[in-house]
């Protein structure tokens, strides 16, 4: 057990033996093996309706598998409670959406800064005080392209893009151990999908956050270390 | 998001500002209204009380207790019966009465009544906790003297040394005057906020005086001369009611069946505080349907609050997926929603107050005019309290409702909106 643990801490992730299914008498979910190491960069995909959002959820936290083990940052997340796994869910993961990222009531920065308020330890890692934290998210903003000048706009001002930039920056602040990605680029177009995916990967990159990304885009495979598809996960074991 | 869970609840809030305020405003206006209500009937009845704060007993002539109370305190309706001025004499000097005010009531001026009394009436009927207090002049002390109310004052713009003629009975048309003895103001009452107000009172040797020519309700002949001496030695027939004051206040009862139980004459003793609960369960009825419309008004404007609420989770189910991300447990969508009910409905309550304290002042002036209630208290007391946290909890109860909603639903949605 010991040394399981210790192994596995290498990884930001290891899936094993996992099933889901959201009845009783069917299986969406089968993965023999998966996993990430701190930094390790992965593309997921599978065709709508393989389950890709509900691993997310899974990894997450927010679902409980049927069986099988999910680790994250070390941790098997069984064996936390709920309130345990929402608070794991804060300080280890970053997570981006394919859109509506952000909080109509919030400043951008304020949206940067969302995630800190519900993990202590990660805001402990980007900053000693306000001026500091806010100073981090101001430097991720600036370092995922996002100028200046947007920063203090209503968040709903912003074009979809723009969006996604803040979403990243607000999955990354503190150097979560793993960022999930569900289609995050599927409202861009081309141009700006690659210049988000290359500062976003360059980000996590610096941080040695691993990074899962869902996607349909085979134009991305080649910005990632590994390539996944869902449907190949339950058959052969499949590992990085 | 502990702490900073009631500031993110209020940016939420702001954001929707629109939609809210009118809801908010709703309540607001309805709690306004009942906190109105409720403090109009309290004063009300405190004033009802204060007219007879220091009378320990009222007796009359034999008859209903509610009546009596309403001819001789509120001068409302007419008597049946008089008392006989043996009886009252006896009542005076039972060893267990400390004083005694007796009234002699039948007589008006332009629809006010005329209440013949002693001058003690001013220092046992002040319509507070002392005696009354004069505006402007004193009490009668010639016969042909009267003292006026402040009301009487007000409206028929009296002042000390105005000539009034009292009228024989107390309609308002076809009545006598008694215009052989006219009468000179001799003294102006300070407003109380009670039936003292609209009284006009004088010796009960006037009241004898001016029916000296009077042979059951018509005059006969003119009233004849008499000098002061001659006056002062008048002395009444019979009275309508008298005030008592016991010695000692537990020999209140002993006293009242006394008076219930008197031989020589059948009279009724009644205890103020005792009779005026009978007479506000008379009228209770109507108290209570205002109070409960009140109520209803309130419950409606929480129901539009609810249904605010409640629609727009749909739209914010992006914004609770969003939050669980960002490590919201679902504890947190709960109490987010109920933190932002409660925030509103607290919004509303302090506003509702604040319509309320500016809605009695201006009211003021136009109940007095209009009813004769005078607001003694407009801030807010302990029932204003203790309504005001039964709202807030009711309105917590109603912030239950979206918030368990909001709860289950992020169970099931999880971090993904996409259906
Ligand atoms: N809360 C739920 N309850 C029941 N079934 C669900 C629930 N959420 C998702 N499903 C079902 O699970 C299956 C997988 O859904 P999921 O959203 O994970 O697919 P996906 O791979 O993300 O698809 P897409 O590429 O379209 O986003 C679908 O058949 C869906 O209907
Ligand atoms: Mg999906």
């Amino acid at each position: 057990m010991e040394a399981a643990t210790a192994h596995n801490e290498q990884h930001a992730l290891a899936l094993d033996q996992l099933r889901f299914g959201w009845d009783p008498a069917s299986t969406l979910l089968h993965i023999n093996q998966l996993s990430l190491e701190r930094g390790q960069t992965l593309l997921l995909s599978g065709p709508s309706g393989s389950g890709k959002s509900t691993l997310l959820n899974l990894i997450g936290g927010v679902l409980q598998p049927r069986s099988g083990s999910i680790i994250v940052a070390g941790q098997t997340l069984s064996s936390l409670s709920t309130r345990q796994r929402d608070r794991f869910r804060a300080e280890n993961l970053g997570i981006i959406f394919q859109q509506f990222n952000l909080l109509p009531f919030l400043s951008v920065v304020d949206n940067v800064l969302l995630p800190l308020q519900f993990a202590p330890q990660r805001r402990a890692a980007s900053g000693d005080n306000p001026t500091q934290r806010r100073q981090r998210a101001e430097y991720l903003l600036d370092a995922l392209g996002l100028q200046a000048e947007h920063w203090q706009r209503p968040s709903h001002r912003l074009s979809v893009g723009q969006q996604q930039r803040v979403a990243a920056a607000r999955a990354l602040i503190g150097a979560p151990a793993l960022l999930l990605a569900d289609e995050p680029t599927s409202a861009l177009d081309p141009v700006n999908r690659d210049r988000f995916v290359d500062l976003l990967l360059a980000e996590a990159n610096s941080s040695a956050c691993a990074v899962l990304m869902v996607s349909h885009d085979p134009a991305l495979a080649d910005r990632f270390a590994d390539q996944a598809s869902l449907l190949d996960l339950g058959s052969t074991a499949q590992a990085a | 998001m502990r702490g900073g869970l009631t500031g993110f609840a209020l940016r939420s809030l702001w954001n929707r500002r629109g939609s809210v305020l009118l809801s908010v405003l709703t309540l607001a206006i309805t709690v306004a209204l009942l906190l109105m209500v409720e403090r109009v009937r309290m004063e009300t009845r405190e004033g009802f009380l204060r007219s007879v704060s220091g009378v320990d007993l009222i007796v009359g002539a034999r008859g209903h207790p509610v009546q009596l109370l309403l001819y001789s305190v509120f001068r409302l309706g007419d008597a049946t019966n008089n008392l006989s001025w043996e009886s009252y004499q006896a009542l005076a000097e039972h060893p267990q009465v400390g004083w005694t005010v007796p009234i002699s009531l039948g007589d008006s001026h332009r629809g006010y009544r005329v209440v013949g009394t002693t001058a003690e009436y001013f220092a046992r009927l002040g319509g507070g906790d002392g005696a009354a207090e004069f505006s402007a002049g004193g009490a009668f002390g010639e016969t042909f003297e009267a003292v006026i109310g402040a009301e009487v004052a007000r409206r028929l713009n009296y002042s000390v040394g105005t000539a009034i003629e009292l009228a024989h009975g107390t309609g308002r048309i076809n009545l006598h005057n008694h215009d052989d003895r006219p009468f000179r103001v001799s003294g102006i009452l300070a407003p109380t906020g009670t039936p003292l107000d609209q009284g006009i009172y004088v010796s009960l040797q006037a009241i004898e005086a001016i029916h000296l020519n009077w042979r059951s309700g018509t005059r006969i002949g003119s009233a004849p001369d008499l000098d002061e001496a001659q006056l002062a030695a008048l002395q009444p027939r019979s009275i309508t009611a008298v005030f008592v004051g016991a010695q000692r206040r537990a020999a209140v009862f002993s006293l009242q069946r006394m008076v219930n139980g008197y031989r020589a004459e059948p009279l009724t003793g009644l205890l103020p505080g005792v009779t005026m609960q009978q007479l506000w369960q008379l009228t209770g009825g109507a108290e209570t349907a205002l109070r409960f419309a009140s109520y209803a008004l309130v419950g409606c404007a929480l129901m539009v609050l609810l249904s605010g609420l409640l629609s727009t989770l749909n739209e914010r189910r992006r914004e609770m997926a969003l939050l669980r991300a960002v490590g919201a447990g679902a504890r947190h969508v709960f109490a987010l929603l109920l933190v932002e009910a409660l925030l509103l409905v607290l919004l509303a309550l302090l506003l509702g107050l604040l319509l309320a304290i500016v809605g009695l002042l201006l009211a003021t002036p136009w109940l007095h005019a209009q009813f004769g209630i005078q607001l003694r208290e407009i801030w807010p007391g302990m029932t204003e309290m203790q309504v005001l946290l039964g709202l807030l909890l009711s309105g917590a109860l109603v912030g239950l409702i979206p918030a368990i909603t909001a709860y289950r639903r992020t169970l099931l949605d999880g971090l993904t909106v996409d259906r």
